[in-house]
């Protein structure tokens, strides 16, 4: 009983029982996403000096929504984390990073083996549908805490007459999910066309 | 040369959307199928002709959806150039662009205009949908009606202007546009009039509001003063190119220091709506606008100093002295 989900056990004095793995979840996060979110930006200067061969619209598209999720989303809500979007998304996002990152690297120096190539340009047609979903779970479980809570909102009457609801903010980010997932996945097959064809890859501009 | 007529090879590619705009809906398409055809032709032939030809081949492809090229990836051919200034011979290849359906400017900048006119009328009125029951009760500061006079002041002189004024130098855009426009302009007025006939909107003081007042109807007859002005640049009828100067009107006295001044007036109005109403909203309006305006008018700024040799170097793009 001492992993079960999404329970947060009550401790007594002197409890030494392991902890939920909510918990585990939760302190996992804290310590470790904030390096990650931060450390994603840089990618976005990458696309922009075309130090590695991504577009920098898309790119801040990707960089963005990981950051709202991570963020605004796993950080900043109890039912977030606990949705269970948060491994499928972690599970996407992971084997789509590693993929990547050593694509980038090998392609700086030259030598991008076919199989490497074959996985950056094919196992997105299962992660990113997988890892979109896990996203959109988070944000669904978040949402409605957000609107109990009234968090990062702002009412009238104010001095600059504006007015924020997270809760409408992260609706709206949900909702652009619809046009913006097909082009993205679009552009992920035409890229794909581009760089495999028969077997064989061409090199990336 | 009377009787002397020429083949051209006309070889069609399809391709759609917007160039250089990754996120062009419909998506973006490259050449799909060629196909060839013979079209005969003189040598005084304009483009426009030429255009006209090949719809008669190809009924869904309309003139105003051509763009005509000499390489593949070339310039488009402007509509009078005629064959011979091109130097196309018998056999020239010509490339054919899809531009797809397109919809006329006119129409498009009348739909964009009217909907922030009504909408921003709607919400004037309180309904209940947006503030609840009872909002339309509650006083409304004298500075909510004069927002309201002003705003309806602006988009009315736009659609004035467009039926009036405006001389468009294209006819047809794509008719995506009309969507993306139309979803700027009319979200953005549900966005910024919610906020201000919002029932507890706080107005600032009266030397703020009427100061601002003044301000946003002097950028007004700026703006207005402007487009006339470059109306009268070319008299109807020729194809004159004339650099843009002062006139006699004093607003105009700022084509001295920018180049489009109708983009510096028309910021001036939107940050004096801005300060007026002491709403953020309408101050994110004016920077997305200014953000638009200032890649057009560099835009501009550049192709006047290429055309006019004598252009002004003290003149900037769209604010004095800085940019």
């Amino acid at each position: 009983m001492a992993l079960s989900p999404g329970v947060k056990r009550q401790r007594l004095k002197a409890d030494h029982s392991p902890p939920t793995s909510a918990e585990v979840k939760k302190v996992w996060i804290y310590k470790s996403t904030p390096p990650y979110a931060f450390m994603a930006s840089p990618t976005i200067l990458h696309a922009a000096t075309k130090l590695v061969p991504s577009n920098v619209l898309i790119t801040v598209f990707q960089v963005f929504s990981r950051v709202l999720v991570v963020c605004g989303v796993l950080l900043a809500t109890p039912t977030g984390p606990t949705s269970p979007g948060l491994p499928l998304a972690l599970v996407a996002w992971s084997i789509t990073e590693v993929v990547r990152y050593l694509y980038y690297a090998l392609n700086l120096l030259g030598t991008v083996p076919y199989l490497l190539v074959w996985c950056r340009y094919t196992l997105f047609i299962a992660l990113y549908p997988i890892g979109v979903t896990g996203e959109l779970l988070c944000l669904y479980a978040a949402q409605a805490y957000v609107a109990q809570k009234k968090l990062w909102s702002l009412e009238m009457p104010n001095a600059l007459n504006l007015t924020f609801s997270y809760h409408y903010f992260l609706l709206f980010i949900m909702f652009l999910y619809i046009p913006l997932f097909p082009q993205m996945y679009l552009h992920m097959f035409a890229q794909r066309r581009k760089v495999i064809t028969d077997g064989t890859s061409k090199k990336v501009k | 040369m009377r009787g002397v007529k020429e083949r051209i090879t006309a070889r069609r590619t399809y391709g759609r959307g917007a160039p250089g705009n990754c996120f062009a809906w419909p998506p973006t398409a490259t050449v799909a199928e060629t196909e060839q055809s013979g079209i005969a032709l003189a040598p005084t032939t304009s483009v426009r002709e030429l255009k006209k030809r090949v719809h008669g081949l190809k009924k869904s492809l309309h003139p105003d959806r051509q763009a005509l090229r000499l390489e593949l990836k070339g310039r488009t051919l402007k509509e009078d150039e005629s064959l011979k200034s091109l130097g196309l011979k018998s056999g020239s290849k010509l490339y054919v662009k899809d531009l797809g359906p397109q919809i006329g400017w006119k129409t498009v900048f009348l739909v964009e205009y009217a909907g922030p006119l009504l909408l921003y009328l709607c919400m004037y009125r309180r309904p209940w949908l947006f503030y609840g029951e009872g909002a339309s009760s509650v006083p409304i500061h004298h500075a909510v009606h004069i927002a309201a006079g002003c705003w309806t002041l602006h988009y009315a002189k736009r659609l004035l202007e467009t039926l009036f004024v405006h001389r468009f130098s294209h006819a047809t855009m794509p008719i995506f546009n009309l969507f993306k426009n139309c979803s700027y302009y009319w979200l953005f007025t549900l966005y910024i009039a919610y906020h201000i006939n919002h029932p507890l909107f706080t107005a600032p003081g009266s030397i703020q509001v009427y100061g601002s007042l003044t301000a946003f109807l002097l950028c007004e007859l700026g703006n207005l003063s402007i487009h006339i002005a470059l109306r009268n640049l070319r008299p109807p009828g020729t194809t004159v190119r004339k650099m843009p100067v002062a006139t006699l009107n004093p607003f105009t006295s700022l084509f001295n220091l920018v180049s489009c001044p109708n983009y510096t007036y028309e910021f001036g109005s939107w940050l004096a709506f801005s300060v007026m109403t002491q709403c953020l909203p309408a101050g994110l309006f004016a920077l997305a606008g200014m953000y638009q305006m200032t890649i057009w008018a560099l835009g501009k700024h550049r192709a006047y100093k290429k055309e006019f040799l004598s252009y002004p170097r003290s003149r900037k793009a769209i604010v004095p002295f800085l940019l």
